[in-house]
């Protein structure tokens, strides 16, 4: 479903990807570790089609159509979702209307029927249940003076109302209480179907107990050093990262 | 160079034969004055941004009753303000339009008196229209050239529910100058809202240059809402309030398009609880220019100010904003605050912005602060990253950007129509 090939990334004159290779099948969930600045949000960011970021050789390609020189727009469409480690604050942007504008930009795009108003309020009443979301929050600005757990929450909310096929986590682990992480976890795992794929970049073994990813890879210095099962996260939590790529 | 502007000035005397001895002599002085001053140029400081020469250099002509028809179709598709629900007042070349207006005789209704009515009924009333007198050249061309003046009355304790929707409309053959004059007078603890339009429908060198005073007496609350906002013109707008004891005004400016658009907002809160409060939205897509000059005077204690200007430009455009505050001597508990944010939408689009305070008393609490900024690449990724097209997201931000500015508004066609203008230009 994701191909990625060689990939390397210059901000400037700093390369940040150097030459990374990634395969990531539908169904799959691949959890990706790695030091603070090793390039895990770059790589995210990329591959969402973000600009500011020079792709210098290499390719990354979305069921088989490079998706380098694409908009965002066009790789949303396409049925990626970043959830972003840093989730924008966008005050004077109500967050149902947001959402229901990406919806139905995406259902135009596909030619399917728009959800009005209402429509789209009963579809995503219940999404926001199943996720734990206080539904306070949604006639709220987007992210505006939401508390670190609830942007988090709201980016998963957000995912399970565009039902993306590939889905990338930034971090959306980090700051959260415990209830919170099982309540991301299991909007997660809701998700999870043998045509969808995940990306989990995390920094904890704690979220891999409650979602079990098929690949563990550490990504350092702009390179997927080290490639494992889950074990792999659990000898990491242990032993940190200064061994990986000694052997 | 302004020959041909002055040729007008000649004009008015030829107008004036009926009138009564006192307003022609109005009028000579106000004539005098200009001619002592002169016209301003952007070697004037105050002036400095607002090119106007093109204007002086045109052949302007006064309106004459053949000027003054409109067809019922012209006269819908004018109006940028939609909603039903609202007293409908028709000014067309500055004159009141008994016909076109929709007033319904009813108790709630306001008291609207054109300059004629009280020439032959109330000479004094009539005189009033006449009486104040700002030392400004737009503000005595108005006095000079105003062909009729309308006095909107609010009577003692009344609240006026329906909002008053004042259309100007500037019509007929060839360039023209109109000079529409109101005054609005908010007897105490009286309520009104107004929605001030202003709509061109000639070419390009014609200008409208109105005069709006409005006069909060105590305990009263006054929303006033301008609207400039044509395709092409000249639009110079002067806008006088007193604020009263305990009186509250709100004033909103809105204005896009046009060529050269100034407005000049005067407010002097004169007796203690006095407040006001000031909000501007400024659009430029093309190559307009849209000069906003505001002056609050705080001349008694226990007077509040609070402003919010925002701009958006795009294009070649140009947006001015100038906000004096003026805090008097000996005058305490004095609250002023003023903000300026502004979005600039292309490399080649300009904001001036200038804050300027001259405080002349120790008692007073001020905050000022300016911002000039592009839309934020995140925010604009972060929805293109949820599917939202590029465009459709600048929209978005746009919209949230002036909210502030709008949600006062209490016609929502009008922010409609906004963002439809925003959306069909090439700016975003
Ligand atoms: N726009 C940019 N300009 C300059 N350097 C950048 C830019 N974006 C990222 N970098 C640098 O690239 C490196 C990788 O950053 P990135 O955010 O991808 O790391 P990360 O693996 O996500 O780290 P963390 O675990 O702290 O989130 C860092 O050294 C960062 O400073
Ligand atoms: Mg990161």
């Amino acid at each position: 479903m994701l191909k990625i090939e060689n990939l390397k990334v210059a901000v400037g004159n700093t390369e940040i990807l150097k030459g990374l290779n990634l395969t990531v099948n539908k169904g799959e969930v691949h959890a990706i570790m790695g030091p603070n600045g090793s390039g895990k949000s770059t790589l995210s960011h990329v591959i969402a089609g973000k600009e500011g970021y020079e792709v210098t050789e290499g390719d990354i390609s979305f069921r088989n159509e490079s998706i380098v020189d694409k908009l965002p727009e066009e790789i949303a469409w396409a049925g990626v979702f970043l959830a972003f480690q840093y989730p924008m604050e966008i005050p004077g942007v109500n967050n149902v209307y947001m959402l229901r504008e990406a919806l139905n930009s995406q259902r135009r795009h596909r030619e399917q029927k728009e959800l009005n108003a209402s429509e789209f309020l009963k579809f995503v009443k219940e999404k926001v249940k199943s996720v734990g979301l206080n539904e306070k929050l949604l006639s709220r600005p987007v992210n505006s003076g939401f508390s670190g757990g609830e942007k988090k929450r709201n980016e998963i909310f957000q995912m399970s109302v565009l039902e993306p096929e590939l889905a990338i986590l930034d971090e959306t682990d980090s700051g959260l209480d415990i209830d919170a992480l099982k309540d991301v976890a299991e909007g997660i795992n809701k998700l999870r179907t043998s045509e969808r794929a995940f990306i989990i970049v995390t920094h904890y073994q704690r979220l891999l107990d409650y979602i079990v990813p098929d690949y563990v890879h550490v990504l350092s210095n702009g390179r997927i050093a080290k490639t494992g099962d889950k074990n792999l996260a659990l000898e990491l939590e242990k032993r940190g990262y200064d061994w990986v790529g000694e052997d | 160079m302004k020959q041909n502007f002055n040729r007008i000035l000649l004009q008015s005397q030829s107008l004036g034969d009926s009138e009564p001895e006192w307003l022609k002599c109005k009028r000579e002085e106000a004539i005098e004055s200009i001619n002592s001053i002169g016209f301003p140029t952007t070697r004037n400081e105050e002036w400095k941004y607002t090119p106007l020469d093109e204007i002086y250099q045109t052949e302007l002509e006064i309106p004459v009753d053949a000027d003054n028809v409109l067809s019922t179709d012209t006269l819908e598709s004018a109006s940028l303000v939609n909603e039903p629900n609202l007293f409908k007042i028709i000014l067309i070349n500055g004159k009141y339009s008994r016909e076109l207006s929709d007033l319904e005789v009813t108790k709630s209704a306001p008291n609207v008196r054109p300059l004629e009515e009280l020439i032959e009924n109330e000479p004094e009333a009539a005189k009033f229209l006449f009486s104040s007198d700002p030392r400004e050249t737009f503000s005595w061309l108005n006095t000079a050239m105003a062909r009729d003046a309308l006095l909107i009355t609010c009577p003692e304790n009344r609240t006026i529910q329906k909002p008053i929707h004042l259309l100007n409309i500037m019509t007929g053959k060839r360039n023209k100058l109109v000079s529409p004059r109101i005054i609005i007078e908010a007897n105490a603890n009286s309520k009104l809202t107004l929605i001030e339009e202003f709509v061109n429908l000639l070419p390009d060198k014609s200008l409208m240059n109105a005069a709006t005073f409005i006069n909060a007496k105590p305990g009263s609350l006054v929303n006033h809402h301008r609207i400039s906002g044509s395709s092409s013109g000249y639009h110079v707008g002067n806008l006088h309030c007193k604020v009263s004891q305990d009186a509250n005004i709100f004033t909103t400016s809105l204005a896009f398009g046009g060529n050269v658009t100034r407005i000049n907002i005067n407010v002097r809160l004169e007796q203690p609880g006095a407040s006001c409060n000031l909000s501007g939205l400024f659009l430029g897509v093309k190559d307009e220019l849209i000069d906003h000059h505001t002056t609050i005077e705080h001349a008694a204690s226990e007077t509040n100010s609070n402003e919010v200007y925002k701009g958006v430009m795009g294009g070649k455009s140009k947006g001015v904003f100038n906000g004096k505050v003026l805090v008097e001597e000996n005058i305490h508990h004095v609250k002023a605050s003023q903000n300026s944010n502004n979005l600039l939408l292309s490399d080649v689009a300009e904001i001036n912005t200038k804050p300027e305070l001259e405080i002349y008393s120790d008692d007073v609490t001020c905050a000022h602060g300016a911002t000039v900024g592009q839309l934020d690449a995140d925010s604009t990724f972060y929805l293109r990253a949820r599917g939202i097209p590029e465009k459709v997201a600048k929209r978005i931000l746009v919209e949230a950007f002036l909210e502030e500015a709008l949600s006062q508004l209490p016609v929502e066609s009008v922010k409609t129509e906004l963002m439809k203008i925003i959306s069909k230009s090439n700016t975003l």
